[in-house]
Parts: C-alpha cells; sequence; structure tokens
C-alpha cells in the first residue's frame, strides 16, 4: 500500500546511508539531535552478551552465506525490531514474539528455537524512546500476512534501498519486551516494575492514532509489546486495581484491532492473523476475568466496567461450538456474580445471545444498532453467519410468487444493496430484475453455504467508535 | 512421655499393623477404609500419632512397613497427607497425596489380580476432593488454583492404568466419572472426549460389566455433555437411561438427573406432569410448563427471570430460553384454532398483523418484521409447515399438519 509510506521516509534513507559499515559500536539509527542520552544508556551494546558479536557475524564464513539477502548490515539499517533470525521462519506460526536477533550459534536457544537475548540490566526502565524516537513504517508493496511482516522487520529492504524498516523506537532497552527469558535466567532486573508497566503502556497505546505508519504495523508491533506487559504482571504476580485496568485496556485494544485491521485490509487479512489476535484477547480476558474475583473492589458495587467485560466474553463466544476448548457458557454462567448478571450491558449481551441462539437476525440486528463500538466489533465476527441464516430462512419459508424486494433484505441485515446482492450469489441464490428493483424469488434449491467469509464493513459500528483509539481503548478515566 | 502420648503412639503402631495385614492379606475392602482421608476415621490417630513424634519418625515406620509389605513409601506419604488434613494445610495435604497415589499406582501396576480396586478408588476420589479443597486455599491466598489441573492429569494417567484388557478394567468407569466431576468444576469439560472415546469405542469395555452405580454416573454426566452440544435426542437417550437405572430409593440423585432432564424433555415438547415437579421438588419448572402449554411468552421469559439464578446455577437457563421458538409456535396454534372457529375456510392464512396484535395484548413489543423474522425462523426450523409472504405480510400455513409433532424434530 504505498500510499501509506510514511512522510518520513525521506528522512530515513538519509539517515541510514550515513552509516558506517566500519562501526563497531552500534548506534541507532534514529540518531536525532536530542537523543544523546541513548547513547549511553544503551546498556545491552555495551554489556558482555555483545561483544564483538556483530564482528563475529560479519567475519565468520558460515553467517555470511546467512545473511538473508545480502542485505545491509544492522548498522546500516539502523536497529530494528527483532526480526527473525532465518532459522525461524519455517516456524512463523510458534513465534508469537519476534524476539531474536541475529545473533551467534552459540547462544543456545530453548526448545522452540528461541534465543534469550542476553541484554544487560537496565538500570531504569524508562522508555527511552519517548524522547524523540522516530517511527519507521513497513511498506506494503507485497502484501504478506501480518504477522510474517512484523517478523519480517527487514522484508522489503532489497527495494532499491527504499527505506523500509519496522517500527520501533530508539530505545533497545526497552527490548526485554522483545526476547524470549528462559525462566531459569530471569532476573528482577530483565522485568520492569508496575509503575513503568503502566508508562509503558501508555505510551504503547497512544502509539494507536500515529498517522504516520499503517494500522497494521502498529498493530504487530503492539501485538507483542502488550503481550509482554502481560506476562510480566503475571511474573510478578501482580494483582491490584492498576493491572486490572492494563489488562482491560490490552483487551479493548485487541477488539477495536480485530475489527480496524479488517477494515483496512479486508480480504488480503490472512486468517492466520485474525486467529492469533483472537486467541490473545481470549486469553487477556480470561486473565482479566481471574483477577476481577481474585481482587477485592474497593467499591461496593465491584468494579467498573467488570460488566462490560463479563459481556465482551458472552459475545466472543456467542457460538460456544462444543468442540472448542472454551468452557460452555452454560458452565461458565454459573460462576458469573449477582451484581454482574443484573448490569445492564451484561444484560444487553445477554439478549444477543439469546437471538443468535434462537436464530432470530432481525432481533440480533436491531440490537447490533444498539450496540457500542467494542460490543459492535466483537458482534460484527457473527454477522456473516447470522446473515447466512437469514437468507436460508428467507429462501426456506418466503412465498414463491411473491419475491422478497432485494432492498428490504438489505435493510434488515444491515448491508448495502450491492453487497447483498454480492452475498445472495456467493451462496448461489440468483436474484431477478423487476422495473428497477432487485428482488430474491424464494425456494430456490441452489442454496450452498459460502466458503468464503464475507465481512463487509458496516459503517453503522464504525460511526460509533470514538474520535481517536486511544480514547476508545481508555474510556474514561477517573481522575486519580 | 505422658500416658497419652504412649497411647497415640500405640494405636499409630496399630495402624501400620493393619495396614500391612490389609496388603499380606490382599483385603482391598479394608485397606481402602484405612487409607480415607476426608471420610475416613483413621485420620486423627495417625495425625495424633505423627505430630507427638518427630518428622522422622515417618520414615523410620514406613521403613517398618516395608519390611512386611510394598508400600512402605506409599504409606509414608499418606500418613504426611492426613497430618496436614488435620491441620487443615490442605495444598500440602493434596502435594503429599499425590506423591503417595503415584507410589501407589506404580505397585499397582505391577499387581495381577485386581484387588486393590476398592483403595484405589478411594485414593482417585481422595485426589479430587482434597484437591477441591487446596484449591480454594491457594484462590484465597491470592494464587491461582491448580491443584485440581492437576489432580485430573493424574487421574487420566489411572485410568490408563486400568483401560487394558484385563480384571482391572471393571475399575476404570469409576476413575471416569472422577474425572467428569473434575472437568465440570474446572470447566475443562472438551477433556472429557478422550475418556468418552476410550469408554465407548474401545472393544475391552463392555458397558453392561461396569457395576451399575458408575454407570448411572457415566450416563448422567455424558447427558449433560449432549445438552450443552444442543443433542437432545442423546441427551434424553442417556439421561433417560439414568433415571431408569437409578436406585429409586435415592431420590436426590433421581432428582439431580430429573433436573436436567425435564429441560430436554421440554424441548422435545414431552411436559411432565405436576406430580413429578412436586414429588421431586422441582416447581421451579412449574410455570416454565405453563407458558409451553399456553403459548405465553410473556410467562415463559417472566418464569426465567423469577428463577434466574437457580437456573443458571444449574446451568440449564441457555436451554430453556431456547424454548420460546416452541412457545411462538403454540401461540400460532391457538390463533389457528380461533381462526378456525371464526371462518374454517381462510383460517389457514395467518396475518402477520393478528400475531403482533397477540403479542402487544402480552406486553411484548415487537415491530412487523420482527415477527416475520420468528415466522421465518419456525418455518425453517420445521416448527411450522408453511410458508409466508414478505409482500402481503401473511403466513399461510399447510393445509395438512401445520404443526408438526416436536418429536419429530432433531
Amino acid at each position: 500500500m504505498a500510499d501509506t509510506f510514511p512522510a518520513s521516509h525521506g528522512d530515513m534513507s538519509r539517515q541510514s546511508n550515513s552509516h558506517d559499515n566500519n562501526r563497531d559500536v552500534p548506534k541507532p539509527s534514529s540518531s536525532n539531535n536530542n537523543n544523546n542520552n541513548n547513547n549511553n544508556s544503551h546498556g545491552e551494546f555495551d554489556s558482555i552478551g555483545r561483544h564483538g558479536f556483530m564482528d563475529a557475524r560479519n567475519s565468520h564464513q558460515q553467517n555470511s552465506s546467512r545473511k538473508r539477502n545480502n542485505r545491509p548490515t544492522f548498522w546500516q539499517r539502523g536497529p530494528i525490531a527483532p526480526s527473525m533470525s532465518w532459522r525461524d521462519q519455517s516456524r512463523l506460526a510458534e513465534m508469537g514474539s519476534r524476539n531474536s536477533y541475529d545473533i551467534p550459534d552459540d547462544v543456545h536457544g530453548d526448545a522452540a528455537g528461541r534465543r534469550p537475548q542476553s541484554t544487560g540490566t537496565q538500570p531504569n526502565a524508562e522508555p527511552h524512546w519517548e524522547k524523540g524516537g522516530k517511527w519507521r513504517s513497513r511498506s506494503n508493496k507485497s502484501v504478506p500476512p501480518v504477522r510474517a511482516l512484523a517478523a519480517y522487520s527487514d522484508v522489503g529492504v532489497q527495494d532499491e534501498g527504499n527505506l523500509v524498516t519496522s517500527i520501533v523506537g530508539t530505545c533497545q532497552d526497552m527490548c526485554p519486551v522483545c526476547r524470549t527469558i528462559a525462566v531459569a535466567e530471569l532476573q528482577p532486573s530483565d522485568v520492569r516494575p508496575q509503575h513503568v508497566l503502566w508508562e509503558t503502556l501508555q505510551y504503547l497505546l497512544e502509539m494507536t492514532d500515529r498517522r504516520d505508519c499503517t494500522f497494521e504495523s502498529v498493530h504487530a508491533f503492539l501485538f507483542d509489546r502488550t503481550r509482554a506487559v502481560r506476562q510480566e504482571l503475571s511474573m510478578q504476580c501482580i494483582a491490584n486495581s492498576q493491572a486490572i485496568t492494563m489488562i482491560e485496556e490490552i483487551v479493548r485494544f485487541h477488539i477495536m484491532s480485530e475489527r480496524e485491521l479488517q477494515e483496512q485490509i479486508a480480504g488480503l487479512r490472512n486468517d492466520a492473523d485474525s486467529q492469533l489476535n483472537l486467541q490473545q484477547l481470549s486469553k487477556s480476558l480470561l486473565t482479566l476475568l481471574n483477577l476481577y474475583s481474585a481482587v477485592e473492589a474497593e467499591a461496593s458495587s465491584g468494579w467498573a466496567h467488570e460488566a462490560e467485560f463479563h459481556g465482551y466474553y458472552v459475545l466472543l463466544n456467542l457460538g460456544d461450538r462444543g468442540h472448542s476448548k472454551a468452557e460452555p457458557l452454560a458452565l461458565w454462567f454459573r460462576r458469573v456474580r449477582s451484581l454482574v448478571l443484573q448490569a445492564p450491558a451484561f444484560m444487553y449481551c445477554r439478549r444477543v445471545l439469546r437471538c443468535y441462539r434462537s436464530g432470530n437476525y432481525k432481533g440480533f440486528f436491531d440490537l447490533a444498532q444498539k450496540a457500542s463500538y467494542l460490543q459492535g466489533c466483537l458482534m460484527e465476527l457473527y454477522f456473516g453467519e447470522i446473515r447466512t441464516l437469514a437468507l436460508r430462512a428467507i429462501n426456506c419459508g418466503g412465498y414463491k410468487t411473491h419475491p422478497f424486494l432485494l432492498g428490504d433484505i438489505a435493510e434488515l441485515l444491515l448491508m448495502k444493496e450491492d453487497d447483498t446482492e454480492e452475498f445472495c450469489k456467493t451462496h448461489g441464490l440468483i436474484t431477478c430484475l423487476d422495473k428497477g428493483q432487485l428482488y430474491l424469488t424464494a425456494k430456490q434449491t441452489t442454496f450452498s453455504p459460502s466458503i468464503q467469509t464475507f465481512r463487509h464493513q458496516c459503517s453503522l459500528i464504525s460511526r460509533k467508535r470514538a474520535p481517536t483509539f486511544f480514547q476508545e481503548i481508555v474510556g474514561v478515566r477517573d481522575k486519580n | 512421655m505422658a500416658y497419652g502420648g504412649y497411647d497415640w503412639n500405640r494405636r499409630l503402631g496399630d495402624y501400620i499393623s493393619s495396614v500391612a495385614d490389609a496388603l499380606n492379606s490382599q483385603n482391598g475392602g479394608q485397606l481402602s477404609t484405612l487409607i480415607s482421608v476426608s471420610r475416613g476415621s483413621y485420620c486423627n490417630v495417625v495425625a495424633a500419632g505423627l505430630d507427638q513424634n518427630k518428622g522422622q519418625d515417618v520414615n523410620r515406620l514406613s521403613r517398618q512397613l516395608e519390611k512386611v509389605a510394598p508400600l512402605g513409601e506409599m504409606l509414608g506419604q499418606h500418613m504426611r497427607c492426613m497430618q496436614y488434613f488435620v491441620n487443615r494445610r490442605f495444598v500440602d495435604s493434596y502435594n503429599a497425596l499425590e506423591k503417595s497415589a503415584n507410589a501407589f499406582l506404580q505397585e499397582f501396576r505391577n499387581w495381577e489380580s485386581a484387588w486393590a480396586m476398592k483403595a484405589l478408588h478411594t485414593v482417585a476420589y481422595e485426589l479430587r476432593t482434597i484437591a477441591e479443597m487446596a484449591d480454594k486455599e491457594m484462590a484465597s491466598n491470592g494464587k491461582i488454583p491448580d491443584k485440581l489441573k492437576g489432580a485430573g492429569s493424574f487421574l487420566m494417567k489411572v485410568f490408563g492404568a486400568l483401560a487394558g484388557k484385563g480384571p482391572k478394567r471393571v475399575g476404570a468407569l469409576y476413575v471416569t466419572c472422577q474425572l467428569f466431576k473434575i472437568y465440570f468444576k474446572l470447566g475443562t469439560v472438551h477433556l472429557c472426549r478422550s475418556v468418552i472415546r476410550s469408554i465407548e469405542t474401545a472393544r475391552v469395555f463392555d458397558f453392561e460389566e461396569f457395576p451399575i452405580r458408575d454407570r448411572v454416573t457415566y450416563m448422567y454426566y455424558t447427558g449433560r455433555l449432549e445438552v450443552f452440544n444442543d443433542q437432545f435426542v442423546l441427551a434424553d437417550q442417556k439421561l433417560m437411561y439414568a433415571l431408569v437405572h437409578c436406585d429409586p430409593l435415592k431420590k436426590n440423585n433421581i432428582r439431580m438427573v430429573l433436573k436436567y432432564l425435564i429441560p430436554v424433555k421440554l424441548s422435545l415438547g414431552v411436559m411432565p406432569s405436576k406430580l413429578l415437579l412436586e414429588r421431586y421438588g422441582l416447581l421451579e419448572y412449574k410455570e416454565v410448563i405453563q407458558a409451553l402449554r399456553t403459548g405465553d411468552i410473556r410467562l415463559l421469559r417472566q418464569a426465567l427471570q423469577t428463577n434466574e439464578d437457580q437456573f443458571l446455577r444449574s446451568g440449564v437457563y441457555l436451554v430453556l430460553e431456547k424454548l420460546e421458538l416452541q412457545c411462538y409456535r403454540r401461540l400460532m396454534r391457538k390463533i389457528h384454532i380461533i381462526q378456525k372457529q371464526k371462518d374454517p375456510g381462510r383460517a389457514h392464512q395467518v396475518k402477520m398483523d393478528c400475531v403482533l396484535k397477540a403479542l402487544k395484548w402480552l406486553n411484548i413489543e415487537m415491530d412487523i418484521d420482527e415477527v416475520e423474522c420468528i415466522m421465518a425462523i419456525l418455518i425453517y426450523r420445521n416448527y411450522i409447515k408453511g410458508y409466508f409472504s414478505h409482500k402481503s405480510k401473511v403466513v399461510v400455513l399447510s393445509k395438512q399438519d401445520p404443526f408438526p409433532a416436536l418429536t419429530a424434530m432433531t
């Protein structure tokens, strides 16, 4: 998507060319003037684990053949988000975290082939990249799936010197988030304390509104880093109201990005990416729900957003297929507190569930119109299914000589008329034109379930979004 | 030492001798009684005896046992488990129990006959019970509970040991039921699948050979699983099996089966009698049934709301919600009957407006489109035979058998 090329593109290329191949000490390429303080605190590069590693890489015979595409070295490109080494290409799916730099062979990996970074201590884990960290974005000329794209942060570098790097600020120190730490090697200095995690998260979430890079790349970046934040929260067994707020925000981010990504790269998006995002969404949601019961709320009315998120759980599991790993909703309901059961947000989601299970498509879409933005995002996951059911029912029960006006169907199912026509076509149903209007005749025997998953953008839902992503995620915050 | 102290010591010694006797004489029943923890009477003896002495005595005692019978290690851990249990340290108790069970299982695998089956069952029961208590303790200390999950994995191992050919397989169903209870408590019911597959498809198991008590429990849980998957015909079969084979004196068990069987039966169009509800104290279903009989959707919703907590706790709420479609069907039927009385020739044509009016009278807010949607779904799902016209907003019922029997549908 060349049109989303960042404005700062030009700057980048200038900078990268200025790098010197012979440089021993790495310097972040986003060398803004006000970034001098970064050089000292890049403890990583000074640390023992890194001594001479780049040299070894350059001089080692076998390594040179492992350089992918003979790309410019690390120093020329500048620090990039941890890219996967060539070894891990085949293990894309398991590599939830893009974590390894091209590190020499003598650092042992864990079972999944991931290698721990031996970063030094982080004297203070302040996000350095806040201070003028530069953004780069990726050119999406080839449109590979989001996950792989994020992982191959140096993909496209071979494009005639067009700058394509991935997102990360200058701060390599913050890349504790990028590594996989074998639990045995974990040190207190490797993990960020709560207040740092909070700052980190706020900074990350503000990135969602950046206009100089695609949402896709933002999402990929945040995907890993929010996961790391969650991991570090759980590693330290932090369970308090701030932790709850943090995870609430992360869940909202996942819900929102599911839809936003769908909107922006409709049709081109990999199903696997969607799966990954939804997987992390349900994991974070489950963690959150556990926290709600584990931690005592200060207010007697419980946690402010508890009902909202229980509602999201219901919406996420509407389908509740028996073969999935999730607990059947019937069992899950047992554990929900009465306070939550009666809350309006939760009652709304229960009504949605009722409509879904009865097949009441009209009721379902009526409720969808009343949904909040995030609820709409989740409900949209089931739109295709319900629409198919509606077509089926109409086709089955309609009167043969009284064809259904397509415009009415479109209105019913919250689609545009053209989309509805297309939708019918993919299901093997033919529409007929009569006096300038399209009709669907009933009792067609050619109905077949559609193989493609259609995601028609529903503008109704888009309209409900808050002005900025950040606002949507963070919501109304009490001043504390 | 005071006389009391000596007494505990001696009683502990007696206990160990009884265990040794049971092992040597291969008396499964006695062994089972002796190692029972939560339901047993020997805990206090053991705990008191151990409390009096230092910890190293446990090892001495178990070595003492080793000389006469092979389960010294197991007993040592088991006695610790009992001691922790009496002191209400459930997490430690569970940990010790798991070690003890491990040792026991290893020995059990070597024994040819199934004489120790009852003891193994006791161990399985204790694992589950004490794990539950341990989880509660962990949760109250702010940790994420995982002992019950561990018990589940361990019992799978036990199941594996029993699931082969030979005399031991009769005991497998009991362990299966313990596993079911664990998985239902944890909500990880998808794990039941593998066990069920082993029981139902493997040729080594002849279902009727298992003890009846286990069979009833097994059918009860598998029936409930079918309910979760909306497979009401299968659920009906299994729960009926449980009901029929259940001991008629065990009223509580019958009540539990009925609690799930009634919603299933209702979904299939079979109504229980009032007498049944009264006899087994299931009056929460009374209004639901009345609503279904009269097609009163408002009453159905009210009934669900009044007993919401109860229905949610038992997990039948979602099934009952689905009965609303049946209610609509009943309503349509009533309208049809009334129309037949007025004008038999055109009775089969029901204006959607009419349905709308009826619903309004029941204080249910709906627009004509939603009514049409409901009609479409009723036809699609075979609750009603006929068709609807979008243009004229009319439902035309089939002249023959417009309301097929509910039992005819899956």
